[in-house]
């Protein structure tokens, strides 16, 4: 199956062409065991819902997000 | 004295009042930041001394070898706190309306915290991408907290914009300096009576924060004067004194200034007087 290179907070991964976000997810070193997690894809915002509907195409930029201390 | 009494009674309830931030009411007056502490354990304790009853966090790429995140997004669950998630390192519009959508996923909150860098060198705001950033989160039915400078004009804007509460800065995040322009936040807080008005970034000490709210702002948002004190526990504290005791210092009404001194005790009866 052809794969696809995408970013996700930075880091290269290889997925599957036509993987869902929620594949993508599974697969990267990124997400470990954190649970609570929020996402961007090329910069807009994907809703959780979203997840298991959003293709992924070559050159996408993941950016995923949890709860840090702020001012 | 029967004066003095009803005067008394407008005071107090304007203590209890509270600070409002749109359709929500606050009993404490001053907001806190949960970065930049020794420990999680320490900022949980400077939270609970302050009072604070709403304090801001952040959304971050988490490290996952590193569990720090996690450990402080507990402890900030347990405060018990509102939550106010900021757009920090934004620098437009379109960051920070994505990073605010994130939030209001992750925090299930309509507050925000809207925070676009416009400068590295002093992390001022940037006036125009505030004010884009603000009229679009409005329509998608956020609760724009504006982190803005003390102009006047722009402050007409976010409020034109839709905002209900302004947070003009004091001076830049972190460096402690106080109220750089008081001319300009005492025409700020002339200019529109009834907006919800909070000093964000800059104060530095306890007694600035109470010189803002002696001028009649609202509320003190703060975090690195808390979180580097020696004692943070104390300090947040303090800050909790300091902007009660301001803010019945504003409502009890400040004597004004006079060019010349004027004796306080009486001049009839001074001892060792002689007419000459």
């Amino acid at each position: 199956m052809t794969q696809i290179s995408i970013r996700i907070n930075g880091e290269s991964i290889k997925v599957s062409a036509q993987s869902s976000l929620s594949q993508a997810l599974i697969l990267s070193p990124a997400v470990g065991d954190e649970k609570n997690f929020v996402i961007a894809l090329n910069q807009n915002f994907i809703a959780r819902s979203q997840y298991d509907s959003t293709l992924l195409k070559a050159g996408d930029d993941i950016e995923l997000l949890s709860p840090m201390a702020g001012g | 004295m029967h004066n003095i009494n009803n005067n008394n009674d407008v005071i107090n309830k304007g203590i209890k009042e509270g600070l409002t931030l749109y359709d929500q009411t606050f009993s404490s007056r001053l907001l806190v930041g949960t970065a930049l502490y020794q420990s999680p354990d320490i900022m949980a304790q400077a939270i609970a001394a302050s009072g604070s009853e709403m304090i801001t966090l952040s959304l971050r790429r988490q490290d996952p070898s590193n569990n720090q995140g996690q450990t402080i997004w507990q402890h900030i669950q347990q405060s018990g706190c509102a939550l106010l998630p900021n757009t920090a390192g934004c620098h437009s519009a379109q960051e920070a309306i994505t990073l605010a959508q994130m939030s209001r996923e992750m925090f299930a909150t309509d507050f925000i915290k809207l925070e676009v860098i416009g400068d590295d060198y002093n992390l001022q705001p940037d006036p125009f991408e505030t004010v884009k950033a603000a009229e679009i989160l409005i329509k998608k039915g956020f609760k724009v907290l504006p982190y803005c400078t003390d102009d006047l004009v722009l402050c007409q804007r976010l409020l034109e914009a839709g905002c209900q509460v302004l947070m003009p800065w004091g001076s830049p995040i972190g460096t402690g300096k106080g109220l750089m322009n008081p001319y300009n936040l005492q025409a700020i807080r002339e200019r529109f009576p009834t907006t919800s008005l909070i000093i964000d970034a800059g104060i530095g000490k306890p007694s600035q924060a109470m010189a803002a709210m002696e001028m009649g702002f609202d509320g003190i948002l703060l975090n690195t004067a808390i979180a580097k004190a020696h004692n943070p526990i104390h300090m947040a504290q303090a800050f909790a004194q300091a902007v009660n005791g301001g803010r019945q210092a504003y409502l009890a009404g400040l004597m004004e200034s006079r060019q010349t001194a004027s004796p306080s005790t009486p001049t009839l009866g001074t001892p060792f007087w002689q007419q000459k």
